[in-house]
């Protein structure tokens, strides 16, 4: 039986969980890509959100708080498996496409393919980018938070943000245009 | 270029975590929570007494022996009382007592019927019967005439009994076994005597018919 305050902060909970999982599930996916390990962090980062709305009764700003959770979670993650071989590390597990892509159900199994192939393609050349240019473009364009929160989020003024912004971008560019390495 | 570098990017928008997944982790953090929140009170209690433990055992062995050394301080109520006979059952019996020695030696007594009270009547009737029985042991003294009978003290007149009765007992010294109704009256002039030298001639006027009746 719950008091009025435990019902006050479910609520709480439920409202920040429904309109935050996406994004950060997306935001550990794109740097662990593991399915497992994403669901894994985007679980664990939520149970702290709910242990310091339990604790605080108010976050004050949640996004911001469960970006700092899963974004220290995946440092964790990489520190973790620091001595595992690269070729394991990057070697992502056999999951079927729509469990992690949001597929459309008139897409035909070519269509999938491509749009599969392309999001890989992406994600890699994400994942070799500096980490921080990586945060920048999940934030700004994927999960479109202002500059204002990623300022926040990093620390640093509104106006590096913009600059880092821009950075980012061209060193992704340049990392698609790389040509792969030959077989 | 830019504009195509953006449309890559905005591939990834389609990526997101299966439904069901979303749905169930959510109902899993806050049922954890309900969970641990049951055991909160049972694991903190838990932890007091373990990282307390030696002050919990302390507390305990304290009470037990607390309880024992105050157990006589708080008595049971075993469900009985001793009754005592009420003073007027007891004027009863020894107006009752009176009247034997009256009959028995054709005496006349005062039975103190004019007392006021129970404890005043009573008072009056074991001094009746004091005198009683000293006329009644007076009597019994073979030498002296009426006059100088009344005369005797009380003591007097114990002493003399004892000292027959003793004399008596004397014709028997010669026997090696002594009857066991012969030990039981050693042990009640014992007690004769023991009243007289506590100046309870009453009692030892009781002890003394009781002794004198049997012979």
């Amino acid at each position: 039986m719950f008091n009025r305050r435990e019902k006050k902060l479910r609520k709480e909970f439920e409202k920040i969980y429904d309109s935050n999982v996406r994004q950060i599930f997306r935001f550990a996916y794109l740097k662990v890509s593991s399915k497992d390990d994403a669901e894994d962090i985007t679980s664990r980062t939520f149970i702290r959100v709910w242990d310091s709305l339990k604790k605080e009764e108010q976050l004050k700003n949640p996004r911001a708080f469960a970006y700092r959770v899963v974004r220290n979670l995946v440092i964790d993650y990489y520190r973790k498996n620091r001595d595992r071989s690269p070729e394991d590390s990057n070697k992502p597990k056999q999951v079927p496409l729509d469990d992690v892509v949001a597929l459309d159900k008139e897409m035909r199994a070519d269509e999938k393919a491509i749009l599969a192939m392309e999001v890989e393609e992406v994600k890699k050349a994400l994942k070799e980018i500096n980490e921080d240019y990586q945060n920048i473009i999940i934030w700004y364009y994927l999960d479109e938070l202002t500059t204002a929160e990623i300022a926040e989020l990093l620390e640093k003024p509104e106006a590096s943000v913009r600059v880092l912004i821009h950075r980012a971008v061209s060193s992704l560019k340049e990392q698609l245009n790389k040509k792969p390495k030959s077989q | 270029m830019e504009k195509e570098i953006l449309q890559k990017i905005y591939l990834l928008r389609k990526v997101k975590p299966n439904a069901s997944w979303e749905e169930r982790t959510k109902q899993n953090i806050l049922e954890r929570d309900t969970v641990s929140g049951e055991r909160r009170f049972a694991d903190v209690l838990t932890t007091l007494v373990f990282q307390n433990r030696l002050a919990v055992m302390g507390a305990f062995v304290f009470l037990l022996v607390f309880s024992f050394l105050a157990f006589p301080l708080f008595p049971i109520d075993y469900g009985y009382e001793v009754v005592y006979l009420p003073p007027v059952e007891r004027v009863e019996e020894k107006e009752e007592e009176l009247k034997m020695v009256a009959e028995e030696n054709e005496m006349v007594v005062d039975v103190a019927e004019g007392e006021e009270t129970i404890e005043r009547r009573y008072s009056a009737l074991e001094e009746s019967l004091v005198s009683a029985m000293r006329v009644v042991l007076g009597n019994m003294v073979e030498n002296g005439d009426e006059e100088s009978r009344q005369r005797l003290t009380d003591k007097e007149i114990i002493d003399y009994h004892i000292a027959k009765i003793e004399g008596e007992s004397e014709d028997d010294v010669g026997m090696m076994v002594m009857s066991i109704e012969e030990t039981e009256e050693d042990e009640r002039l014992e007690m004769v005597k023991t009243a007289r030298d506590n100046e309870d001639y009453g009692e030892a006027f009781d002890l003394l018919v009781d002794i004198l009746a049997e012979q």
